[in-house]
């Protein structure tokens, strides 16, 4: 359930992960996120805003959308075996990782719900970035 | 599946629902096992932080019928801080 080693039985890690994708689908739906900033930071930011003339949420949704563009494309590429002795990895280009779900979802090749989703959320990321 | 909280121990402590997700789904995540409870349940405690960068200690006993009740959720003590900083560095 999470990348440091767990200390927990088998059975109990079972019950997080569950728990884990659920709490997950809470967060997503909330779509709402909140920060801590100073009060020399706040200042600066209603500043910036009222000379821009934009109210300041949707100048810092501009801001994080812009940055979450350029970072979504650094995301690393999910490792999948594929059949054949071929993988998808950090080099493949993105069309190999398009045709390797499209080939999934035809039944040519057979993958793990893990790896297509894998792959899956990997393409959404980067379409989302792209937009 | 199912949850519940002990919302007396949550509010004592102002932890807040969407905290204890946050903390269930974080990727920087440290679980430690706890005796069972007086009803025999498995019980563990997670230390992570919130999206807000709170460090907080979850406990969670897992009932029957994949039923799980959240009773405690309060700022890491200092024993789970320091346990987290050893795990997170391992």
């Amino acid at each position: 359930m999470n990348k440091k080693k767990s200390h927990l039985s088998l059975e109990n890690q079972k019950r997080l992960e569950k728990l884990k994708a659920a709490a997950h689908e809470r967060i997503l739906k909330r779509e709402f996120v909140q920060f801590r900033v100073d009060a020399p930071m706040m200042n600066l930011l209603l500043k910036v805003a009222s000379h821009k003339r934009q109210p300041l949420g949707v100048m810092l949704r501009d801001w994080v959308e812009h940055q979450l563009a350029k970072e979504a494309k650094l995301l690393p590429v999910p490792s999948v075996d594929l059949p054949g002795g071929h993988a998808i990895n950090e080099k493949s280009p993105q069309k190999e990782i398009e045709k390797a779900v499209l080939d999934y979802q035809s039944g040519r090749i057979k993958l793990s719900d893990k790896e297509y989703r894998a792959l899956m959320d990997w393409l959404l990321d980067h379409h989302l970035a792209e937009k | 599946m199912t949850v519940t909280y002990d919302d007396n121990n949550l509010a004592k402590h102002k932890v807040s629902h969407d905290e204890v997700d946050e903390v269930m789904d974080a990727d920087l995540i440290v679980d430690v096992e706890l005796p069972p409870s007086k009803r025999g349940h498995q019980r563990v405690m997670l230390i992570a932080f919130t999206l807000q960068g709170r460090l907080l200690e979850v406990g969670i006993e897992f009932f029957p019928h994949d039923h799980n009740h959240i009773f405690h959720g309060d700022d890491a003590s200092k024993h789970n801080k320091a346990e987290f900083a050893r795990r997170i560095k391992q």
